[in-house]
């Protein structure tokens, strides 16, 4: 399963924690069952998709991740957000649907009414 | 493999799209006029999304397991009893079915398309990181809490909408989202989608919003009863609203007042007692494989019918 999406996830996690790692460092630490080409498959295909640097250091490839947790994480949200900004259907669960909007009477008219229920000026 | 033995494959595969089509038209257009009056309907969505799946999986089974309709038997091959020139649906004889095959293809071309692409949008929707309930702060083009992902959904929250946010609006935010955690509601709106596939996409797209309307009614309601404070949860949505109204990267359009609706069932409303529940529960399957179980048994008389129907037909 060198192309396992999961695989790959697992060796972003380590990558994240920070450093430049070897293929077989990534291997001992991720799952040493698993066979060092499996590894530098997925730390290829990584590389490729833009998600992992890599420099040659004593002639051997060394990885790190080329952005945080944080960041491929916003990018990917960002992907899904621009995806349903153009889809006819919602297709997250949001606390505030991205594609509604009240209309600015309407949302003076709630902003009235929670006044009143609250009690305060 | 010849083309006589393609031609009952793609009559099966017909009949089942066919099928789940038809009956997606007249079940979901129903519900919908049904659930405007009764809003409760509309935790059946995925059960009613399920029937026109069931529906077609039993025709096509029907159609391709021979069955004795006296005996109740399924996989009773009447091979022998078939007179020469009535047209038999049979796997030991696909060349019977030749003659089907065009309508076939055609219901196939019209329906499988649309059908394929939006099956491919599905599955290639994030499954999320996991992460639990804590938030994840992230930089976003927009002020949005979500859940990211619908496997391991990870609750995300805009740092600079968190950032803006009174201790008790993030507290209403994330008991919102929580709320949508636990009731699992990614992982049905999930199956849902999954689901409304073979329906046409006008009325896939209205029962989506129903059910989704719903979902964040009763996430609404749990932030509530977590917080004991509905108006807080009215004040964090408008805020967000207001928030959002000003993002220049949105791109929004007027929903039918949904949020509306949200703000002032709030305001209208004491905090619930007690958490709502799944909208999938044990009944619910209970009801599925009950179907499911008749559909099957009823494998013999469908296999029946559609034979007298072909044959009236043809």
């Amino acid at each position: 399963m060198a192309r396992s999406p999961k695989l790959e996830r697992r060796v972003l996690d380590a990558l994240w924690g920070g450093g430049e790692w070897s293929v077989r460092q990534i291997r001992e630490e991720v799952d040493p069952a698993l066979a060092y080409t499996t590894f530098a498959t997925v730390l290829d295909r990584l590389h490729d998709k833009g998600e992992v640097d890599r420099a040659k250091v004593d002639g051997a490839w060394r990885y790190s991740a080329s952005r945080s947790r944080e960041e491929a994480l916003a990018a990917e949200v960002g992907r899904v957000l621009q995806r349903a900004a153009g889809a006819p259907e919602p297709l997250l669960v949001a606390f505030l649907d991205q594609m509604e909007r009240a209309d600015p009477e309407a949302l003076l008219r709630l902003e009235k009414l929670l006044k009143a229920r609250r009690g305060t000026p | 493999m010849s083309v006589a033995a393609l031609a009952l494959p793609v009559v099966v595969a017909a009949m089942f799209l066919g099928t789940a089509w038809a009956l997606s038209t007249v079940v979901l257009r129903g519900w919908i006029l049904v659930g405007r009056r009764h809003a409760e309907l509309v935790r059946t969505a995925v059960l009613v999304a399920a029937l026109p799946w069931l529906a077609g999986v039993a025709i096509a089974l029907g159609a391709l397991l021979p069955g004795d309709p006296h005996t109740g038997q399924v996989l009773a091959c009447h091979c022998l009893e078939s007179m020469p020139s009535w047209l038999h649906l049979c796997p030991v004889h696909p060349e019977r079915a030749v003659v089907l095959a065009l309508p076939a293809a055609a219901v196939l071309s019209l329906l499988l398309p649309g059908r394929v692409r939006a099956l491919g949008r599905l599955l290639t929707e994030p499954l999320g990181r996991g992460g639990g309930q804590a938030p994840q702060l992230v930089d976003l083009d927009a002020p949005l809490a979500l859940l990211h992902g619908w496997l391991r959904p990870t609750l995300v929250v805009d740092r600079g909408l968190w950032a803006v946010l009174a201790e008790d609006e993030r507290s209403a935010v994330l008991a919102h989202e929580r709320g949508h955690l636990r009731r699992r509601d990614p992982q049905v709106l999930m199956a849902l989608r999954l689901l409304l596939v073979v329906a046409p996409p006008a009325l896939a797209r209205r029962v989506v919003r129903a059910w989704l309307d719903r979902a964040e009614l009763r996430a609404d309601a749990e932030a509530a009863r977590v917080t004991g404070d509905p108006s807080g949860v009215a004040a964090a949505l408008l805020r967000c609203a207001r928030l959002g109204a000003s993002a220049p990267r949105l791109s929004m359009s007027w929903t039918g007042g949904a949020l509306e609706r949200r703000v002032e069932a709030l305001l209208a409303s004491e905090a619930p007692a007690r958490p709502e529940r799944p909208d999938l529960g044990v009944a619910d399957a209970v009801v599925l494989v009950a179907l499911s179980a008749a559909g099957l048994l009823a494998t013999p008389w469908i296999h029946h019918q559609i034979e007298h129907l072909l044959n009236l037909s043809f």
